[in-house]
């Protein structure tokens, strides 16, 4: 027998959190994606349950319901989670490495996606100023569309606008059964920023095998010349191999193309850079961790991903710097709008 | 320093290292180098710390009556580096002792971020040319314990996590050396956990005199409200989802006026399944009761909640709609003053961990 969860968020488009089913003696049952306005919950015995909702940011909520009488179960979801984005107007220009370039940007169905340039490995940044916000860079993933998020203490923030940004609050919320129910359903392969955060979960909870078995899809979607790869596969290395050189020469190679697109590959790197030089001095690995070092201090804490204040992408800074939110554009940059939750370009 | 060892035997248990960091008496270098000076002239103009001896205090006391295998406790007066590298070596040495061991650290006193966390000991000052000699960097902690047998680690660190822009040039890599060698490779799988009472660049917050609501939080997260009942049937404490309940006792508890605090956590490498506790009995948690209309929760004359399962069980009262109760489903009966207007309600709620709201549509007579 299948019992709906239905629940009212007009906002969920992709995962805001996860519904957990309880027996009432509170063992647990199932646990399934919040997405949509309703959701399946299949082969529950007759008997008393308790859906209890996780969302992302929101406040826990939770109702009893009773199969087979309830076959439809309504979960009082909070409209939104985390303060909705205002209407807002700004700017936003992709640089690559040092220099602000053309911009190639796709309007999709949730959000933005901006096509960093190719000729340079691993720099792609979104430089975006939008409200009163002062200026700040957001490392991009390609071909992986960004929405805005109004964060309370930093502003507008952009997060993947997909399953990713669920997957990676859970993590940072230290929520994990609830990031393992989005990361094990099956994910989006198409959307790079979802493969990227299933290797990060599969990371995070330590399980080598399923990373090992997940470099396929990785190496699929994700070029070579983003620093997460060569990160994940530095703490690969780490956890499966007597070799300390495997992980080392990864995380040489990771430093040279950062920062990383997800902020949470700059706390890897920070973590096996300590592994491996615990009591000990490295020359290579010192020079590595110089150059990231940067990223670590000047990373906004709550942000998905890596999202700093700065001058250009290569120079991140502790405070906000010019150009302030109303700098007239220069040739290369173009007008955005955020209205609702969504992001306008152009 | 004090250590209490558990006549419980030589079995795998909690091993604990608490420290509650106050008497900082070296802040005042006029000769100190212009960064260390201000850093330092930064702490010394806060008010003097009252909360890390309450809060290492409620910390340990519970930890003694919950029967962990140890607890060393350094307090405010005993705080120094000195003090903690001899105590770090003999902890990591009693958790070494079995592999179920749980290692469990708290810190409560003064703390800056660069970015990673560091504790700053009451020696602080004492060589201000080499201001870091006084500080722990939490990660370097962790990547000690990388080598240590306990396979479930917690570090609870209630500091602040602000980074001064001087803090960049203090040699960070000149903190406290904590002994130990490089783990060994392949690395072998633990649960390692650090909360933080607050996000990176934010301040921690405290009571005069008390222990701080995040240490109370803590224990009462550990006392039963971070339990959830396994498939198997036991009541365990585990790390899977300790942050995110803890946020929701710390709101809970939250009193009006306080400020909004905000857990931080950091896992990476850790499946979440490490057991903190296993509980004897299922837990006893709050439940809250929110109505619609609002106004009238203020209305109601009685509100009693009764096993659901077990009519033999006693009912629990639940004056003003708020009490505690054990985990379950429970029929609640809820009357109003005769002269309220509203009708009496009952209705199947859940108690379940961490905490409970019951929201009741209370309608008219």
């Amino acid at each position: 027998m299948s019992t709906t969860v239905r629940f009212d968020d007009p906002r969920a488009t992709t995962a805001v959190g996860v519904v957990e089913i309880l027996s009432a003696d509170m063992s647990p049952v199932s646990a399934v994606p919040l997405v949509g306005t309703g959701v399946a919950v299949h082969s529950l015995e007759p008997g008393r349950y308790l859906a209890m909702a996780h969302l992302v940011d929101g406040p826990r909520t939770s109702v009893m319901f009773t199969v087979p009488d309830d076959l439809e179960v309504v979960v009082p979801v909070p409209a939104s989670a985390g303060p909705p984005p205002k209407y807002a107007t700004g700017w936003a220009s992709v640089w690559s490495g040092a220099d602000e370039v053309p911009i190639k940007w796709t309007r999709t169905e949730e959000g933005i996606d901006f096509l960093p340039h190719q000729d340079r490995a691993g720099h792609s940044a979104l430089q975006y100023a939008l409200g009163d916000d002062a200026t700040r860079f957001t490392m991009l993933l390609p071909a992986a569309a960004v929405r805005p998020r109004l964060d309370p203490d930093v502003g507008y923030v952009l997060e993947p606008a997909s399953d990713a940004a669920a997957i990676m609050r859970f993590l940072r919320r230290g929520d994990l059964p609830s990031a393992g129910t989005l990361a094990r359903k099956p994910p989006d392969t198409a959307d790079p920023a979802t493969v990227l955060a299933v290797g990060y979960y599969r990371q995070h909870v330590s399980e080598p095998k399923a990373l090992y078995e997940w470099f396929g899809p990785l190496e699929t979607v994700i070029p070579r010349d983003v620093c997460d790869l060569w990160l994940l596969n530095a703490w690969f290395n780490l956890t499966t191999s007597t070799d300390s050189e495997r992980a080392r020469q990864s995380l040489l190679n990771a430093a040279d193309l950062g920062p990383p697109v997800f902020a949470a590959g700059l706390r890897i790197f920070d973590d096996a850079l300590r592994v491996l030089t615990y009591r000990d001095r490295d020359g290579a690995l010192e020079k590595a961790r110089v150059k990231l070092t940067p990223y670590r201090h000047a990373a906004f804490d709550t942000a998905v991903l890596t999202t700093f204040w700065g001058h250009d992408p290569l120079s991140p800074t502790l405070e906000p710097v010019n150009p302030s939110p109303d700098t007239p554009p220069s040739r290369y940059r173009f007008p955005i709008a955020v209205e609702g939750h969504d992001l306008h370009a152009g | 320093m004090t250590i209490k060892e558990s006549s419980n035997g030589a079995g795998p248990g909690i091993h604990a290292l608490v420290v509650g960091a106050a008497i900082y008496d070296h802040l005042t270098q006029p000769r100190a180098p212009a960064p260390a000076r201000r850093l330092l002239d930064d702490l010394a103009q806060l008010p003097p710390l009252t909360v890390p001896g309450p809060s290492a205090d409620a910390i340990s006391q519970w930890l003694e009556k919950a029967g962990a295998q140890s607890v060393e406790t350094l307090w405010p007066g005993s705080a120094t580096s000195s003090e903690f590298v001899t105590a770090f070596d003999q902890w990591r040495r009693r958790c070494d002792s079995h592999p179920e061991n749980v290692a469990l650290f708290f810190f409560c006193g003064h703390g800056w971020s660069a970015p990673e966390q560091l504790l700053l000991f009451e020696d602080l000052g004492s060589r201000p040319e080499a201001l870091a000699s006084a500080c722990v960097d939490v990660a370097d902690m962790r990547a000690a314990m990388r080598g240590c047998a306990a396979t479930t680690q917690v570090f609870f660190i209630d500091a602040c996590r602000r980074m001064p822009p001087e803090i960049t040039r203090i040699v960070t890599d000149q903190t406290v050396p904590l002994g130990g060698t490089r783990p060994q490779l392949p690395l072998s799988p633990i649960d390692s956990f650090t909360y933080f009472s607050t996000p990176l660049g934010s301040v921690a917050h405290g009571t005069t005199g008390q222990a701080t609501a995040y240490t109370r939080a803590v224990v009462r997260m550990l006392d039963g409200l971070g339990a959830r009942r396994d498939p198997n049937g036991d009541w365990t404490v585990r790390n899977g989802r300790f942050g995110a309940d803890l946020q929701d006792v710390l709101a809970w508890y939250r009193d009006d006026g306080d400020p909004e605090q905000k857990v931080s956590v950091h896992c990476a490498d850790s499946p979440g399944d490490g057991v903190l506790r296993r509980l004897d009995q299922p837990p006893t948690v709050p439940v809250r009761v929110v109505c619609e209309p609002p106004q009238a929760l203020g209305r109601i004359s009685r509100a009693q909640a009764h096993a659901a399962d077990d009519p033999g069980q006693p009912c629990t009262d639940l004056p003003g709609g708020a009490g505690e109760i054990r985990v379950g489903i429970y029929k609640l009966d809820m009357t109003f003053q005769e002269d309220s207007g509203y009708r009496d309600v009952d209705g199947l709620h859940a108690a379940g961990t961490p905490t409970s709201t019951w929201q009741i549509l209370v309608g008219s007579r």
